[in-house]
């Protein structure tokens, strides 16, 4: 009975989740028409990398930035070397020109090379851009005419996996087309908390007055979000400006990946639980404690099914054993095995539930499809992300709370 | 700095009220594909009660004999209804009356089509039926060992469909399967009677079943 009532619990918030968001997004294609980046008034931007052992994705993040579609005489390059063990300095300085700055420093962490790289960067606008990503040329004009409002500070891209391959970036794929989605429906009611550290732009003023990026801090792009957010600014998105990234491809980092973003977001909000008002609009009242409490049901669920999968798997080879492991005997091939699955299926409320969140999924795919048009193959990834996602979510959020109150000191890399 | 947040309120307050209604519909969308499950059930049952009927008749009429015996006509379809009967307990609840109706009629055909083969066995001595009584039982402490002999059971009959077996529910209110009981001695749920004889065996798996037949 407990399982039943977290269930539709979910079901609930999930539903309403959807449906506010959905309606939140209306308006946002007219609204954003109205940006124009305006050639002839264009700003000076500073693109800083910040790189640590990048050498394998070096070449093709620099020819990136180096294709961005800019005034050549309003742009600079700023490469950050943080120490890298690898060939990722002496690949970055091939590219040194009066375009493209190459420093290198002591290892001490990305918000270390951001700030570094900030300072010394003399652009009105700043542009993080990690060193695994590939951005589409017209990316920047996007993000700048977003500025056009004085109160914008942040304009966050829209981040896509590029070619995924395998199950793990598959899964990943769908996570990352629902985030394009969510994305456009934060900026809908100023409820942005996460501004992706792939090519976001910002506002140097804000810097100058509200500090620069925290250095010890895990997620460092987060917590500036947060910071905007809290100085009630606008976080605004760009749905044209689209970067691509590179995940983890196995389990292991993955996994590292994962924790470090959700420990440092548990960290991060702790610090910010003032955010958590209705002062801060959809964001404290909504979108925050929405998230929250989906984490958690999530964690619970998952616990709750996958130990009664394991009693039910133990039950199951009980049952087996007592008909001597005669698998074919136990599928019904009778002429009514379709119609009972079916009656069986159809009018349980859960499994209802799951064709309708099926459906949404499908939808938010669709709409993040037709932003992303290339280099984003989608077969096999949405019955993938149905099948896992929800265990690893779980089991990341159950590993990082976990970690986060036994260890105090977990390094960015 | 003034906190100017863009309106959100009426959004809320409109996904929650769509929230609820389909909510609810989904919950009525179960509900009424079991209703419509549940007349249908109805329907069959009436239909197979026909058939029962017309099939005893006709051999009565004409006399056919042992080799023409065929009790395995309708076992398909009275194995499909009593699975429907098992899902509308799920979804209208083991106490529903309509239900609780609906099972009573079940158990009357199941026992009509039992005696119709206990006939068959009496008349020819060389060509007898297998013929196995379950009693279940789904209380909570019982419906382990309930779930355990059922699965069996379900096995034994897809390996040798020519065996016959009849489920009753031993908790259910019905002086039909009061009389069952008292007429085999069942003394507690979850036995078996195989070939007219009441067992008290604990069967550890399907092979204890089958050196009974």
């Amino acid at each position: 009975m407990l399982r039943e009532i977290f269930i539709y619990t979910s079901a609930f918030i999930g539903l309403f989740a959807v449906i506010f968001y959905t309606l939140s997004i209306r308006g946002r294609r007219e609204f954003n028409k109205k940006f124009v980046f305006n050639e002839k008034k264009a700003p000076f931007v500073s693109i800083v990398i910040p790189a640590y052992n990048e050498e394998k994705g070096m070449k093709a993040t620099m020819e990136s930035a180096l294709g961005i579609d800019y005034p050549r005489d309003r742009l600079e390059i700023i490469v950050v070397d943080d120490g890298s063990k690898d060939r990722t300095l002496e690949i970055a300085k091939r590219y040194s020109s009066r375009l493209v700055k190459v420093y290198h420093k002591k290892n001490g962490g990305k918000g270390t090379a951001l700030n570094y790289g900030i300072k010394r960067s003399k652009g009105e606008f700043i542009i993080t851009m990690d060193a695994d990503s590939i951005v589409k040329p017209d990316a920047v004009k996007h993000q700048i005419a977003k500025f056009a409002n004085p109160k914008v500070m942040c304009v966050s891209p829209i981040v896509a996996i590029y070619e995924p391959k395998g199950i793990l970036q598959r899964i990943q794929q769908v996570e990352y087309f629902l985030g394009i989605f969510l994305r456009e429906a934060f900026t809908s009611v100023n409820a942005v908390h996460v501004t992706p550290g792939a090519f976001s732009a910002y506002r140097r003023e804000f810097f100058e007055k509200h500090g620069y990026f925290e250095e010890d801090n895990l997620v460092e792009d987060f917590e500036m979000a947060l910071r905007i957010q809290s100085k009630d600014y606008i976080i605004e998105n760009s749905m044209k400006s689209i970067v691509y990234t590179i995940p983890p491809n196995n389990l292991k980092a993955l996994h590292v990946q994962r924790k470090r973003w959700y420990i440092g977001l548990i960290r991060n909000l702790c610090n910010y639980t003032h955010l958590f008002s209705k002062n801060y609009g959809a964001l404290g009242l909504l979108v925050l404690p929405i998230a929250i409490v989906t984490i958690f049901i999530s964690i619970i669920l998952t616990l709750n099914i996958t130990l009664r999968s394991l009693l039910d798997l133990k039950k199951e080879l009980m049952l087996l054993d007592s008909i001597n492991f005669n698998f074919l005997s136990t599928y019904d091939f009778s002429k009514y095995a379709i119609e009972r699955f079916l009656f069986n299926f159809l009018s349980d409320p859960i499994m209802l539930f799951l064709v309708l969140f099926t459906f949404i999924l499908l939808g938010y795919m669709v709409f993040a499809k037709t932003k992303v048009k290339k280099h984003s193959a989608v077969k096999f990834s949405l019955p993938l992300f149905i099948m896992f996602y929800s265990f690893l979510f779980a089991f990341w959020w159950f590993s990082s709370i976990i970690t986060n109150f036994i260890s105090k000191s977990i390094k960015w890399r | 700095m003034a906190r100017e947040r863009p309106p959100y309120m009426w959004n809320a307050i409109i996904a929650l009220i769509l929230t609820v209604i389909i909510f609810v519909g989904v919950f009525l969308l179960g509900y009424t594909i079991s209703y419509y499950k549940y007349k249908g059930l109805v329907q069959s049952q009436e239909d197979l009660r026909y058939s029962l009927l017309s099939f005893e008749v006709e051999r009565d009429l004409l006399g056919n004999g042992c080799e023409d015996f065929d009790a395995f006509l309708f076992t398909e379809e009275m194995d499909h209804l009593g699975g429907i009967i098992g899902v509308l307990e799920e979804r209208l609840g083991k106490n529903d009356e309509q239900v609780l109706d609906q099972k009573k009629i079940y158990s009357l055909l199941e026992t009509r089509h039992f005696l119709y083969v206990r006939s068959h066995n009496e008349e020819c001595e060389d060509d007898k039926i297998d013929v196995i009584l379950f009693f279940y039982s789904n209380k909570e402490d019982e419906q382990e060992e309930a779930e355990r002999l059922g699965y069996m059971l379900t096995t034994l009959k897809r390996e040798d469909p020519d065996i016959m077996i009849y489920s009753f529910d031993y908790d259910m209110d019905s002086s039909l399967i009061g009389i069952l009981i008292k007429k085999y001695n069942i003394s507690r749920p979850n036995q078996l009677v195989i070939n007219e004889k009441t067992l008290l065996n604990v069967f550890e798996d399907i092979d204890d079943i089958r050196d009974q037949l």
